[in-house]
């Protein structure tokens, strides 16, 4: 970021924050300045003895401050008496920030700038606080805020709603104010750059916060802010390692914030290598779910917030190093646990049958999928398993042709009734398309003036859409693409959640739920999952508790073993359809 | 292309106000410190000495100590690069004010012991008053709404002590 350091005074400021003037070791006199003439006759000794002054430059406002203070080495006779140079600070910063090594000089500097520093509870938000905030910070964000402050690796893993965006946010304005931080990247899901956005207008207005996205990026890159925002997809595409010199990608930034970090979680993706790539002071992961299906995810998360690779050749570490280090990193706060004020969350599971056309087809699909598998022999993959469980699960929402759907049916009538009584509801489906997701259920539903928010829509329209929401009441219902709109929005205007379908992992389904079940949420949050008995969805639940029990070993007692054959397996994969893998299965 | 641009300082504006503190120890010494902080009460500059008032037979023993102020404060002065709007003293550091060691070109504010055990303080001003509409008038304006009157005392004196007692 070299090419960016003229325009800033920040970094300017944190090299001299290490500088003070020094003395000559001898006896050495004070100039001129320091000494004015007596208007009394001195008496005929030495009554007066002046040390010489101790200059501490820890603010940084001059930067030639340095040479003009240190005094002339000759010594002369002070008028009134003696003027004796005490043992020179030598601790100086050397010009490239770097601090030399003399035993004592650095403590004394480091006890000074512990006695003369702002104390931090004057900068986070409360009575007293010397930043104006625009409210306050519950404890527990107070609490996360300086463990932000004070650690250069945390994973930040409260649970989804709990204002981790937030505590970021305080956290980057207080290390900027206290000059300790002077460039920080956010990476986020595209859907939530406007969100952060608004976060840092409204929680550090004075930040500089550009948002690089558009055609038109590579100026943004290089426009000079305090934070840049970016998605995991445009950071992977500007990233190279042929990078010019003087971008922004290639410096080194005071602080990496990874939101919604599970999108590292594969270590052999790009958008994970490119992010563990960047060069950077403090490396800060921000997750509701470190881990959603498989322990290595875990470790891929770790390895950005250590500041490692993965490296070929690197050998991973232990699980028990691993979970060892997760103890040492993670902070993770749980509503229960911190939130005695929000509506409780109700999980109602329902079970349907499905309809006479659904059944038919449903039964008829799986019986020539079956035979299809078999006839395939060792030449099946786990692909072609998926196939066709992605079919079974579409003809439980609906049969195509006639649009029989049992799950419709039944929550139809339950969105009548919470919408009569000025409800809001909030429906997930995995699928976008007008035969069996998103599109279906909105002409179906018509009459709740539903609005739609899939990854299809540009950002602009998306956050366009979330406002309808929010401020136009007539909208009783929101339709979401469970991977677009499952993570990071705040919906607290809606109390009511409906899983149109069941996703693999019970984690992205804790998240998709907890953007209604969130911090401001003034009503009980109702969750209706749908299965349809006797099908693929009832054996995926079981697989899906399973899971939830990893996460619960995993990541809310890290203390406790890990039993790594419970994440998907090509047998449990195969299972599902009736089946056992051939030898030696591949995933493609 | 971007649009060039200098960002200004983070404060509001780079107005900067000094916290003196002056004490007496038991060996005829005076030590004191400048501590230079902006209007958020970030620090700036800190400095500090020491002057030993020795034992000079002809002298009496507040006189030494007077004249042991009157060498310290400029130097202390002397060694700070900024110019603050404001000097802020505390009143039983100089029951005589500053006057009697050195003449003051900015506003200088003793604040005298809070009267009821809070944040209210009277405060006496010595040298040229700040009108309304000055750095100092601001400034004392901005220290007051953020509790910043009496807090940096104590951070000097910590920073004061942490020195001496290196040695």
């Amino acid at each position: 970021m070299a090419d960016t350091e003229w325009w800033s005074p920040l970094r300017r400021v944190r090299r001299w924050l290490w500088r003070t003037t020094t003395l000559p070791s001898h006896r050495a006199p004070l100039d001129e300045r320091a000494a004015p003439a007596p208007t009394e006759p001195p008496p005929d000794h030495a009554a007066i003895e002046v040390t010489a002054v101790w200059w501490l430059d820890v603010g940084l406002r001059l930067d030639d401050v340095v040479s003009a203070n240190v005094r002339p080495a000759d010594a002369q006779a002070h008028p009134i008496g003696t003027v004796t140079a005490a043992q020179p600070l030598t601790g100086g910063a050397a010009a490239d920030g770097s601090r030399p090594a003399e035993p004592g000089q650095d403590d004394l500097l480091d006890r000074l700038r512990a006695a003369l520093a702002l104390p931090l509870d004057r900068l986070l938000p409360g009575e007293g606080s010397v930043i104006e905030w625009p409210g306050p910070l519950y404890p527990f964000q107070r609490d996360g805020v300086e463990m932000l402050i004070k650690r250069d690796r945390l994973l930040l893993a409260d649970d989804m709603g709990l204002g981790k965006t937030v505590q970021a946010i305080a956290a980057i304005r207080v290390l900027i104010h206290q000059r300790r931080l002077d460039s920080a990247l956010i990476v986020a899901p595209a859907g939530l750059l406007d969100q952060w956005r608004a976060e840092f207008e409204r929680w550090a207005p004075e930040l500089r916060v550009i948002v690089v996205r558009g055609a038109q990026r590579a100026g943004l890159w290089r426009y000079p802010s305090h934070v840049k925002v970016v998605s995991y997809e445009t950071l992977r595409s500007d990233y190279s390692s042929a990078l010019p010199q003087g971008h922004p990608l290639a410096g080194k930034w005071s602080v990496v914030v990874l939101d919604e970090a599970q999108r590292v979680k594969n270590r052999d993706t790009s958008t994970s290598a490119t992010a563990k790539r960047l060069h950077r002071a403090r490396s800060w992961a921000m997750t509701g779910t470190p881990l959603e299906n498989r322990i290595e995810e875990l470790a891929s998360i770790l390895e950005f917030v250590d500041g490692r690779g993965a490296e070929a050749g690197v050998r991973p570490p232990s699980t028990e190093q691993m979970l060892a280090r997760h103890r040492e990193v993670q902070l993770r706060r749980k509503k229960s646990d911190v939130l005695d004020d929000l509506p409780p969350k109700q999980q109602i599971r329902v079970m349907l049958e499905l309809t006479a056309p659904q059944r038919a087809a449903y039964d008829r699909a799986e019986r020539e999928g079956i035979v299809r598998l078999q006839a395939m022999g060792a030449e099946v993959r786990v692909q072609h398993v998926l196939e066709l469980i992605t079919r079974l699960k579409q003809l439980c929402n609906f049969e195509p042709t006639s649009g029989s759907s049992a799950k419709l049916d039944e929550m139809k009538v339950r969105i009548a009734e919470l919408a009569a009584a000025g409800h809001r509801a909030l429906i997930f489906t995995q699928y976008t398309g007008p035969t069996f997701g998103a599109e279906a259920l909105a002409a179906s539903l018509a009459e709740f003036h539903p609005l739609t928010y899939t990854g299809a829509l540009s950002s602009r329209l998306k956050s366009d859409l979330i406002d309808a929401f929010r401020t136009d009441p007539r909208h009783s219902v929101l339709i979401l693409s469970l991977k677009a709109g499952g993570v990071g929005l705040n919906l607290q205007e809606a109390s009511y959640v409906f899983h149109f379908d069941r996703w693999w992992n019970p984690a992205t389904e804790r998240q998709a739920e907890d953007r209604a079940h969130r911090m401001g949420q003034q009503y009980p949050v109702t969750v209706y999952t749908y299965t349809c008995a006797g099908t693929i969805e009832e054996r995926i639940e079981r697989l899906l508790n399973e899971k939830q029990a990893l996460f619960d070993e995993v990541v809310d007692d890290v203390s406790l073993a890990v039993d790594l054959d419970r994440h998907l397996s090509p047998v449990e994969l195969f299972g599902l359809v009736g089946l056992e893998p051939p030898m030696a299965p591949t995933r493609h | 292309m971007a649009i060039p641009f200098r960002p200004v300082d983070l404060a509001e504006d780079d107005s900067v106000v000094a916290f003196l503190i002056v004490e007496d120890d038991a060996d005829q010494c005076v030590r004191g410190a400048l501590f230079v902080i902006d209007a958020r009460g970030e620090p700036v500059e800190f400095a500090y000495s020491s002057a030993s008032a020795g034992a000079g037979v002809l002298w009496r023993r507040a006189d030494l100590r007077h004249r042991a102020r009157t060498a310290l404060l400029p130097n202390l002065f002397s060694a700070i690069r900024a110019v603050p709007a404001l000097v802020l003293v505390r009143g039983a550091d100089f029951p005589d004010g500053l006057g009697g060691h050195i003449e003051m070109s900015i506003p200088t504010a003793y604040l005298g012991a809070s009267s009821d055990g809070g944040g209210t303080h009277s405060i006496t001003w010595e040298g040229p008053l700040p009108t309304p509409e000055s750095a100092g008038a601001r400034l004392m304006t901005l220290l007051t709404k953020r509790s910043l009157l009496t807090e940096p005392f104590e951070r000097a004196s910590a920073g004061l002590a942490s020195a001496v007692a290196d040695g």
